[in-house]
C-alpha cells in the first residue's frame, strides 16, 4: 500500500501519473460512498454519483490549488454533484416538510419495527436514520461530514463552501429537529 | 446565558467546536437549569446512535466490484480525457483564427486594400475667406448680393431681443386698471427718474 500523503499523489497526478490518481480514489473512495450513501440511501446512485465525482476530480484537478486537504475538495465535488442530483429528482420536494412539533409516529412509519430481535436502541439508530434522512438537504450534508464523517466544523466548512459559523449553525439546527422529531422515542428509550 | 445560546453551545461542544471560555459559562448554565440539561442528554443519546448512521452495509466483494468498476471508469477518463481532448482542440481553433485574422490585417495594411481616389485637399478657414473674397471682388452682381446679405445679417443681430409689444405695455389700458395710486405713482416717479423728463403719464 502507498503511504505517500495526499498532497504528494495529487502533485504526481498532476504532473501525469494516473497510477498516483487511482491510489487516491482508492484511499477515499469508501468515504464519498458513504457520504453520498448517507444523502441518498440508495446504493445505485451513490455508486454512480461517488464514480462521477472522482471522475470530475481527477479532470479538475488542474485547478485543485492546494489551498485545503484533497480530501475535503473532494467532498465539495460529491456534496455538489448530489445536491444537484438530488434538487433534480425532486426528492427534496417529495420529502415531508420537517416540522419541530411533529414528534415521530405522526407522519412517518415506513419501516415496522418488530420489537423481537430488535432492541430499542437499535430502533433508535433505525428512526434516526429516517430523521436524518428526513432532514433538508444542506443539514443532512452538514450533518453527516461532521457525525458520520468525524470532520471538525474547519474541514466541514471547507467541504460545504460556507464559514465555520455557518457549519455550527446548521450543526444546532439538525439537532434541534432530529430531537424535536425523536423526543417521544428518546423518552421511552429513557437513557 | 440564555438557554437559546446555549443550546447552540451544546451542539459546538459535542462536535468538540467549543472554546474553553464559552464552555466554562455553557457548564456553569447547565448547572442552574434542568431544561437544557435534558436537552444535551437528548442529544447526546442522538449522537452515540449516529455512529455508523451512514454505514452502506455493503460486503467487501460489493466494496471490490465498486472499486473495480471506478477504477475503469477512470482509465477510460484517462484515456479519452474527454475535457482536455477538447479544450486542447478548442484553443488550437482559436489560435489559428486569431493568426488568420493577424495575416489578413497585415496583408491590409501592406497595400493590397483598395485606395481611395485622392479628393480636394480641404482648406484652412483663412484660405477658404481669401478664395470667396477674391471671387466676390472679381464679379460685381456677385459682390452687391454679398453685400445685401451681410446687411440683412447685421440687421438680424442687432434686433431687440425684448418684442416691441413687450415695450408698449402702456399702451394696454388693462395694465393700468389694474394698478393702485401708488403703484401708478411710484412707477411714474421711477420713469420720471429714468428718463430724465416729465414723466411719461
Amino acid at each position: 500500500m502507498d503511504e505517500r500523503p495526499d498532497g504528494v499523489l495529487v502533485e504526481e497526478a498532476r504532473r501525469g501519473r494516473p497510477e498516483a490518481f487511482s491510489e487516491l480514489a482508492r484511499r477515499h473512495h469508501q468515504r464519498v460512498f458513504r457520504l453520498i450513501y448517507g444523502m441518498t440511501r440508495n446504493h445505485s446512485d451513490a455508486d454512480d454519483l461517488s464514480q462521477e465525482a472522482f471522475l470530475t476530480a481527477f479532470r479538475s484537478l488542474p485547478s485543485f490549488n492546494g489551498r485545503s486537504a484533497f480530501y475535503t475538495w473532494l467532498y465539495r465535488i460529491a456534496v455538489n454533484q448530489t445536491l444537484n442530483f438530488l434538487k433534480k429528482k425532486g426528492r427534496e420536494k417529495d420529502r415531508a416538510a420537517f416540522h419541530e412539533n411533529l414528534p415521530y409516529g405522526e407522519e412517518s412509519q415506513t419501516i415496522a419495527y418488530s420489537p423481537e430481535g430488535n432492541s430499542l436502541r437499535d430502533e433508535l439508530r433505525g428512526r434516526l436514520a429516517e430523521a436524518v434522512n428526513a432532514l433538508p438537504a444542506h443539514f443532512r450534508a452538514c450533518f453527516l461530514l461532521v457525525v458520520d464523517q468525524g470532520l471538525s466544523h474547519a474541514e466541514a466548512a471547507q467541504a460545504l463552501g460556507c464559514s465555520e459559523n455557518t457549519v455550527s449553525w446548521r450543526m444546532h439546527k439538525a439537532r434541534k429537529l432530529l430531537q424535536a422529531r425523536l423526543r417521544p422515542f428518546l423518552n421511552e428509550v429513557g437513557p | 446565558m440564555r438557554c437559546r445560546t446555549a443550546q447552540r453551545r451544546i451542539s459546538d461542544s459535542l462536535d468538540r467546536a467549543l472554546v474553553e471560555g464559552p464552555a466554562a459559562r455553557l457548564e456553569a448554565h447547565l448547572r442552574g437549569c434542568p431544561s437544557c440539561r435534558a436537552y444535551r442528554e437528548r442529544l447526546s443519546r442522538i449522537q452515540g446512535a449516529a455512529g455508523g448512521l451512514a454505514d452502506p452495509g455493503l460486503a467487501p466483494e460489493k466494496w471490490v466490484e465498486i472499486s473495480r468498476r471506478l477504477e475503469s471508469r477512470l482509465a477510460l477518463g484517462r484515456a479519452g480525457s474527454p475535457r482536455q481532448a477538447r479544450s486542447g482542440f478548442r484553443r488550437l481553433a482559436w489560435s489559428g483564427a486569431a493568426l488568420a485574422v493577424l495575416l489578413f490585417a497585415l496583408a491590409y495594411l501592406a497595400g493590397v486594400r483598395p485606395r481611395t481616389p485622392a479628393g480636394p485637399v480641404p482648406l484652412s478657414f483663412e484660405d477658404s475667406v481669401a478664395q470667396v473674397m477674391g471671387e466676390v471682388g472679381a464679379n460685381p452682381d456677385l459682390a452687391g448680393a454679398f453685400a445685401g446679405e451681410i446687411a440683412a445679417s447685421i440687421a438680424e443681430a442687432v434686433q431687440p431681443e425684448i418684442g416691441e409689444e413687450a415695450v408698449s405695455f402702456r399702451d394696454n389700458p388693462l395694465f393700468w386698471e389694474g394698478l393702485t395710486d401708488t403703484e401708478v405713482g411710484f412707477i411714474n416717479s421711477e420713469l420720471e427718474k429714468e428718463l430724465g423728463r416729465g414723466g411719461v403719464l
